[in-house]
């Protein structure tokens, strides 16, 4: 069962990079910590590697079971489930299924029993997998994906919930009442847009209450949290990152710790950024942050990230005794923080 | 590099080309020749288990057929 948090080698990469990783070697059947050392080369190429590889892992067998496919159109369906429950199996059920014409895959996957359906979308090829799945009858996406949450098939759902019909979105979320379940999927999915069409369509107070599970819980699933803030755009961050702000002081102190137990404050300022000025100024004077190695943790990202300006401002919230104390942190690590009154003018809208 | 490392880097891109068979994506360069080795060898043997995989499935589904007709289904099939 892949999730964020079930390696320590994979620690020190991105949450991108992480991902990745476990999907990789998901698709080679190896470990994920055995492969930490990819962790040199960045996500998108890590995933154009896993791209590569499983065109040439399905496509290898595409000839063979092109004639299984041809064949299979002369059987009535009634027949072909039965052979393809007692005979075929799973495996190559999923490698014909791609190759037979839509309607009709969907017609048999209907009347497949459940596990076996289940076990044969785990073996999916996801390239020949868009057409099939995006076809398949809310019900039925519902019932495969309660099952696959139940295996702890995260990295299958992950790319099972970019392939499903957007109305199909709500349902699902609705039948995995599990909220650290539906952090797992989301850290695993393939694109950042379908991200943003999930965080959309979970009602308000579900969404509250994922965030709050994963304030409140491991720095793993915090890390899944943060993928997934992080990942999406614009309004929709802005109301997680309000969601996020708004939280009780004790689940903000878990999220100081388990940030700083992660590495991650690179990720988070740019989400404390995004809150309103009350927010911002509630978070960065939290008692908890006002830790010499945390604070120079914090000094340490805002260096690395890309646009720093939106998280100087940042400091313009500060206490003046917390402002001292920072600067004080800075100069021994041999570094100055930009007054944020110089950088105001340059950001739009500030 | 050494022109040895420079030779054995060579040999890795072929036989991860040769796995992925295609040209791998470019930025593989920041890998060591050792690293290099150890990806190509990664797609490789990914590659050969799922093909041992699908080969043991379908000789278990041919298990079912009549033993008559094994040998033209193995030949549709590649066995």
């Amino acid at each position: 069962m892949a999730t964020v948090g079930t390696t320590a080698e994979l620690t020190g990469l991105s949450l991108a990079q992480r991902a990745e990783i476990i999907k990789l070697a998901r698709l080679c059947r190896v470990d994920d910590a055995s492969l930490a050392w990819l962790g040199k080369l960045d996500a998108p190429l890590i995933r154009a590697l896993r791209e590569q590889a499983t065109a040439a892992m399905f496509d290898a067998d595409r000839k063979r079971f092109h004639n299984m496919a041809t064949a299979s159109r002369l059987l009535p369906i009634p027949i072909l489930v039965l052979i393809i429950e007692k005979v075929i199996g799973p495996l190559i059920c999923a490698r014909v299924c791609g190759l037979v014409p839509a309607a009709r895959a969907i017609e048999i996957a209907e009347k497949l029993k459940l596990p076996f359906l289940v076990d044969a979308c785990i073996e999916l090829d996801p390239r020949s997998a868009e057409a099939l799945i995006a076809g398949f009858p809310k019900h039925l996406i519902v019932a495969i994906a309660r099952e696959l949450a139940k295996r702890g098939e995260y990295v299958t759902m992950g790319r099972f919930i970019d392939l499903i019909a957007l109305d199909a979105i709500r349902p699902v979320v609705d039948a995995i009442s599990d909220d650290a379940k539906l952090l797992h999927i989301a850290f695993f999915a393939e694109s950042t847009e379908r991200l943003g069409d999930i965080v959309e369509r979970i009602p308000p107070q579900r969404l509250s209450d994922v965030v709050l599970h994963a304030a409140t819980g491991s720095s793993e699933l915090w890390a899944e949290a943060l993928a997934l803030i992080s990942g999406i755009d614009g309004a929709l961050q802005q109301k997680l990152a309000t969601i996020t702000g708004e939280l009780p002081e004790a689940a903000l102190n878990n999220i100081v710790r388990n940030t700083q137990a992660i590495g991650r404050w690179d990720v988070l300022l740019p989400i404390v950024a995004r809150m309103t000025p009350a927010l911002q100024k509630r978070v960065i004077n939290l008692p908890v942050i006002q830790d010499n190695a945390i604070l120079a943790d914090i000094i340490r990202a805002v260096f690395r990230l890309a646009d720093i300006r939106p998280v100087i401002l940042l400091l313009a919230h500060l206490d003046p005794e917390a402002r001292a104390k920072l600067d004080s942190v800075a100069r021994q690590l041999g570094l100055s923080l930009p007054d944020p009154a110089l950088l105001a003018p340059l950001i739009d809208g500030r | 590099m050494s022109s040895a490392a420079g030779g054995s880097r060579e040999a890795s891109l072929a036989a991860l080309r040769s796995a992925l068979d295609r040209t791998p994506p470019a930025g593989l360069d920041v890998l060591e020749p050792a690293e290099l080795a150890r990806l190509a060898a990664l797609m490789t043997a990914a590659k050969q288990r799922q093909k041992a995989q699908v080969d043991a499935a379908l000789t278990e589904s041919l298990s079912h057929i009549p033993l008559l007709l094994r040998g033209a289904v193995r030949k549709i099939l590649d066995l």
